[in-house]
């Protein structure tokens, strides 16, 4: 793989969202950049979210004790411009890390299928916090639907969801790549109804309902 | 947009999409053991009775079945409203199943009465599932395409169940139809182009991303296909009533001859640029069902310059075999292993043991199905030309033995409702004590045994 990585975790705090930014504006439209951060790289996030706001995306790769990874994108378009926007670039990334995971696996290298399906997780995991403890809630509040209707439904599937990534990773710990994908395979059909529902359906009256203030809402969705 | 009208939950209960998805494998067995009775002669002319009991087997008890079911299934989903009335559901299955018993029967037999009973079990049934349908698109929060080619295929149905049964109503000798051939020949542009094109095309765009992540079709290329399709029935019944020469023929000709070009295009791009690289029987029977199309077009065609009945029987079996069963088999597979998935084993989805996709339908029986379908495909389709008989008879055993095979494959589907460790995972009606602790809400035989 040729990853080129910006290393933040020796750089001094005050440097980093310079060296962040300078690397960034040096990048091609629709680039990609990672980085290294010794802890949490939401605080370095937030400088970017106010100097680079509408210009990028970013995701969390890999979490560690001093150790993160995450990644920005140069967008080719400015956004996000809205939840849609925003959610289905995540749904969309994390079906392209699926998919390659799978073939990682298809290929019969587990190490780059553990690789691969750590990101996926990780970014499925933070898409659903996301949409549970901010976009759902806000939904729920405007329409006073007191957590039943259709988000009800959405969070029981996230559930499902979990449970089929734990038995993905299950059958990843043992080894056992032709079970992994036995699970992928059903995995995949839960995932994409999902998606379909919320890209269809749920994304869009959302942002019907939740209207103006949504540059503010999405800045604070960014940082989950 | 209406916000309040969005229901996420509306997924009805496992029997009812299933009773319709394992009873359609049957009626294809019957239109096999139909065409191993009669041979060539059902091959010879289009117009004859047993030759349209053979042809509505297979469109009504093969094709309309399932797209009824799925309707049921993915109404919900893809519309965002739920389908009124699910209690009447069985009664449409058994109206659709008795109706079209008597519709056969009558077709070849002759026996007054059972005429009258056809029109007694598929009007009610058509009425109920139309009805259904037309209150959960006047609900739908949204238009979209795919809410769009649902409406325009239940459109199309509902027209040519109606000229279906005006007929019915001349054979009854209660009317004197004025003009039978050519509403006839709008009942097929509405039934085939309307009805099964549009659906199937749906069903495409819905699917095809999903099952191997390709990327959405572009909205153009889908709206595009849809105006043709539109335009395809409409213009077919026109030309039927208007126009005596056989020329004007091609103008629904390359109307459906562009459908079908430009939706062949996007699949094949987008089944060409697919993420995931799994090769299962779902995609060989995509694959099928594409390359059918235009062949089942070509064959029009030539039809249309040499009106020898061979090519249009031809183009019988490649659109209604070839395509359009092709296609919906491997639906079928797909969407009969998942349905019993999440009824049954989503909530159990994170302990090891839970049953996976492949142990519901695996995929061995179902890559030799395939192969039982494309020899079935192979023989009808030199039949049909030659008009050969034994060709014909053995075109018609391949049929039985590949639904026959479709439905084993459909039913243990239907019946599982356990982890097994084995291999050999028959035998599972004896574990509905065990079964009743997983997550299925209903007793776990309600499923398969009303089917
Ligand atoms: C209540 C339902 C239906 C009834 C009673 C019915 C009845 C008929 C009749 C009487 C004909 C012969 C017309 C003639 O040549 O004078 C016919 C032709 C045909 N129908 Fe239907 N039909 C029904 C539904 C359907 C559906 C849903 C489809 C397809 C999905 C379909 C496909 C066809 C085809 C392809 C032909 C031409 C067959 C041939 O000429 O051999 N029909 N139908
Ligand atoms: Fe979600
Ligand atoms: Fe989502």
């Amino acid at each position: 793989m040729t990853e080129t990585t910006l290393d933040l975790r020796e750089v001094p705090e005050n440097e980093r969202s310079e060296r962040l930014t300078a690397a960034f504006e040096a990048l091609p439209s629709g680039g990609l950049l990672f980085f290294t951060t010794a802890e949490d790289p939401r605080r370095v996030l937030r400088q970017l979210i106010t100097n680079l706001w509408g210009r990028f995306d970013w995701a969390p790769l890999k979490e560690g004790d001093s150790q993160w990874l995450s990644q920005i994108v140069k967008r080719e378009r400015p956004g996000p411009t809205g939840l849609e926007d925003m959610l289905i670039v995540e749904h969309r990334r994390c079906d392209d890390l699926f998919a390659e995971a799978e073939a990682a696996a298809q290929e019969g290298d587990q190490e780059r299928t553990e690789l691969l399906f750590g990101r996926l997780e990780m970014g499925m995991e933070r898409h659903f916090t996301i949409e549970e403890e901010g976009f759902f809630q806000e939904v729920d509040q405007r329409m006073g639907l007191m957590g039943g209707g259709p988000v009800a439904v959405m969070r029981d599937e996230h559930q499902q969801m979990r449970g089929m990534l734990r038995r993905m990773a299950g059958a990843l710990a043992e080894s056992n790549l032709e079970d992994f994908l036995a699970a992928s395979d059903t995995m995949i059909y839960l995932m994409e109804q999902h998606n379909m529902k919320e890209e269809e359906m749920l994304y869009p009256m959302a942002e019907e309902v939740l209207g103006a203030e949504m540059d503010e809402l999405l800045q604070r969705l960014y940082l989950f | 947009m209406n916000r309040k009208g969005l229901r996420l939950d509306q997924a009805p209960p496992l029997h009812l999409p299933l009773r319709f998805f394992l009873t359609a494998p049957l009626f294809g067995v019957g239109a096999g053991l139909l065409l191993a009775w009669k041979g060539a002669e059902l091959l010879l002319t289009p117009w004859s009775f047993p030759t349209l009991a053979l042809v509505h087997l297979i469109t009504l008890g093969f094709l309309t079945m399932v797209m009824m079911g799925a309707l049921y299934q993915i109404t919900p989903v893809l519309v965002g409203t739920p389908v009124p009335g699910t209690g009447l559901v069985w009664l449409v299955h058994l109206g659709l199943v008795c109706g079209l018993a008597a519709l056969t029967l009558w077709l070849l037999t002759g026996a007054p009465f059972l005429n009258w009973l056809a029109v007694a079990g598929l009007l009610p049934a058509f009425l109920i599932f139309l009805g259904q349908m037309a209150l959960a698109l006047r609900r739908a929060p949204t238009w979209n395409a795919t809410v769009f080619s649902i409406a325009l295929a239940v459109t199309a149905l509902a027209l040519a169940i109606s000229l279906g049964l005006v007929f019915l109503g001349e054979f009854a000798a209660l009317w004197q139809l004025p003009a039978r051939r050519p509403l006839a020949t709008a009942h097929v542009y509405l039934a085939l182009g309307g009805w099964v094109g549009t659906l199937i095309t749906g069903v495409g765009y819905a699917v095809i991303p999903m099952f191997y992540l390709s990327g959405k079709f572009p909205a153009h290329l889908t709206w595009l296909v849809m105006a043709f399709q539109l335009l395809l029935p409409i213009s077919g019944s026109l030309v039927a009533f208007l126009a005596p020469s056989p020329v004007w023929h091609l103008i629904p000709l390359l109307i459906a001859a562009s459908a079908t070009g430009v939706f062949t295009f996007a699949v094949v791009r987008a089944l060409r640029g697919r993420k995931r690289r799994i090769i299962d029987s779902t995609l060989r029977y995509w694959q099928t069902g594409i390359a059918c199309a235009p062949l089942s077009l070509a064959s029009l065609a030539v039809f249309t310059f040499h009106p020898e009945f061979r090519w249009l029987m031809a183009f019988g079996v490649l659109f209604l075999l070839g395509f359009a069963m092709s296609i919906l088999s491997g639906m079928l597979y797909k969407i009969v292993a998942f349905l019993v998935w999440l009824h049954r084993f989503s909530k159990m989805a994170g302990k090891m043991d839970v049953p996976l996709l492949r142990d519901i339908i695996p995929h061995r029986p179902t890559a030799l199905q395939w192969w039982t379908h494309l020899l079935m495909l192979g023989l009808l389709v030199v039949a049909a030309l030659t008009g050969h008989d034994g060709l014909a008879r053995a075109g018609g055993l391949a049929l039985v033995v590949s639904c026959g095979a479709l439905f084993l494959i459909l039913l243990r589907a239907a019946r599982f409702n356990r982890p097994t460790t084995s291999t050999e995972s028959t035998g599972i009606t004896a574990t509905n004590s065990s079964g009743a602790a997983t997550a299925e809400p209903q007793p776990p035989s309600q499923g398969s045994t009303e089917a």
